[in-house]
């Protein structure tokens, strides 16, 4: 191994950890907003509060952590493409199904369809775990 | 490249158009899209022994063995069978009113002697002209409704408009109930006003929003509508039946498909306020996610066929609204033996005579059922 490539190997290390900790600021930055959004929400509530609603920010903050590991975890356990969008909508769809059950609660109202959006969630996860599977052992491969 | 390229591109697409498309069905689903359950009440089977139960209230029975022949819903403005009544207050044939509700005094004059007939001095005393309507006050030969506007002051001296609703009726049936558009379903809502006006209400308050969740038993002018119990924690039930008595049940513990026939309304909301006279709500009870001073509605009795409503104003600058633990007081304070709690905040409203007379914070609500008073044979 030649100088060149030590340092194209620290590049890369460089850019996932760069990307990693990209990626666990936006999420961090989608859980400040739902939380916000949550307190506004419940504030013209007329005090009616949700329990959904006040949680929904943690979804996403699940996102942050995962991401902030990420960056400092080895390359090859950096995920694929596909599975980082899978996991990014999992997470969007557990926020959306909390918050929407938040204005239910407080507007008094039910849907028996919201269920949809956790049960998508799941199995967006699924497939991100099988992509994920799939690239590390092509790797060991 | 290329292939890789689209990849990346339409899958974060294709994904984020179905998320939308899936919350954008869900919010509909939750606030518009109007789906009737059903059309037909469903069948009940009492059990033998409530058929033939004695005076119990809570198994109280007439001795009819069916069900009144309404298969058309609720908002029916027939004007009630009331010939079992005990409190039947129509006069005899010369048609003379009563002056109150269960009243059953004999026409003047039927006590004289039969071997002379003196000259009739004394004059038979002036009938009222029914219905007698004012600002707050109705009154016929079955019905008298009187509203009260009064104050109440909190103990931070914040204070809240309340009325008080005194209802004295000669039959049970007089008090009825019925949907938003005619329908049973979810979403399918109007404001009280207007289901008020369709069945020609001369009072109405809202009900117990059956259609904000999908458990809770809706039992409506003898029909049996939802027989699913809730299980979210306030699991008291309003019944009443064909002689005008309240008291609650446990959904959880009762079979709604056993209902007696004899058992005319069923309320799903709570929490029951007062029981055998006594407040049984707990000082910080509140319900569900709510905040602790709202719009009230609640119902109770003093006796049989003599009720008390109670609608409280709220969220207002100058009403702060009422805790249940203090909607409990009131209605104690108004001599009921039991009380119950309806659904408040927006929902909460108080229609008589053609107008909404409680101040409501925002735009009249569109609610899934009223409780209301027929006047329709009166009006000009």
């Amino acid at each position: 191994m030649n100088a060149s490539d030590i340092r194209k190997a620290d590049g890369h290390k460089h850019i996932f950890k760069k990307a990693g900790l990209r990626t666990s600021a936006i999420y961090l930055g989608g859980s400040l907003f739902t939380l916000v959004f949550g307190r506004i929400y419940t504030h013209f509530g007329y005090g009616v509060t949700s329990r959904n609603m006040d949680l929904a920010f943690v979804w996403l903050l699940l996102g942050t952590v995962l991401y902030a590991v990420l960056a400092f975890a080895p390359k090859r356990a950096y995920p694929p493409f596909a599975s980082s969008v899978l996991v990014a909508y999992s997470l969007v769809c557990m926020t959306l199904y909390s918050v929407i059950n938040g204005i239910l609660d407080i507007a008094g109202a039910f849907s028996n369809a919201a269920v949809s959006l956790p049960v998508s969630a799941v199995i967006m996860l699924a497939a991100a775990v099988i992509f994920y599977a799939v690239t590390i052992i092509k790797k060991k491969g | 490249m290329r292939r890789f390229f689209s990849f990346t591109i339409i899958l974060p697409i294709v994904l984020g158009i179905y998320v939308t498309s899936l919350t954008t069905y869900v919010m509909l689903d939750a606030f518009v899209i109007e789906r009737e359950i059903s059309d037909t009440p469903i069948s009940r089977v009492p059990s033998t022994e409530e058929d033939n139960a004695g005076n119990d209230p809570e198994t109280t029975y007439d001795g009819d063995t069916e069900a009144p022949d309404d298969t058309n819903g609720p908002a029916t403005t027939d004007e009630p069978d009331d010939s079992d009544s005990p409190h039947v207050t129509d006069a005899p044939d010369d048609t003379d009113g009563t002056d109150a509700p269960g009243d059953t005094g004999e026409a003047p004059g039927t006590d004289r002697p039969q071997t002379e007939e003196p000259e009739q001095t004394t004059q038979e005393p002036e009938q009222p002209d029914y219905p007698i309507v004012e600002d707050m006050y109705y009154k016929d030969e079955n019905i008298e409704i009187s509203i009260e506007e009064t104050e109440y002051i909190n103990e931070n001296g914040v204070p809240t408009t309340v009325f008080i609703v005194d209802l004295k009726l000669s039959d049970i049936e007089y008090l009825m109930t019925a949907f938003a558009k005619g329908r049973f379903g979810n979403n399918i809502e109007e404001k009280t006003s207007e289901i008020a006006k369709a069945n020609d209400a001369i009072f109405a308050i809202n009900g117990d929003f059956y259609g904000f969740r999908d458990e809770g038993f809706v039992l409506r002018n003898y029909e049996l509508w939802r027989a699913s119990a809730r299980h979210d924690g306030i699991d008291d039930a309003l019944v009443i039946d064909n002689k005008g008595n309240m008291y609650s049940v446990d959904e959880r513990k009762y079979d709604a498909l056993t209902f007696p026939y004899s058992i005319y309304q069923v309320f799903s909301f709570g929490p029951t306020l007062i029981e055998d006279g006594n407040v049984v709500v707990e000082y910080s009870d509140e319900v569900g996610q709510s905040a602790s001073s709202n719009p009230r509605t609640a119902i109770g009795m003093i006796e049989p066929l003599h009720y008390k409503i109670v609608v409280s104003e709220g969220r207002l600058v100058d009403d702060d609204g009422l805790t249940l633990y203090e909607l409990a007081e009131i209605m104690k304070d108004e001599g009921c033996v039991y009380a119950y709690n309806l659904d408040g905040g927006s929902s909460t409203t108080l229609y008589f005579n053609g107008r909404v007379i409680n101040e409501l914070y925002k735009e009249e609500r569109e609610v899934s059922d009223i409780i209301f008073i027929n006047g329709s044979k009166y009006s000009d």
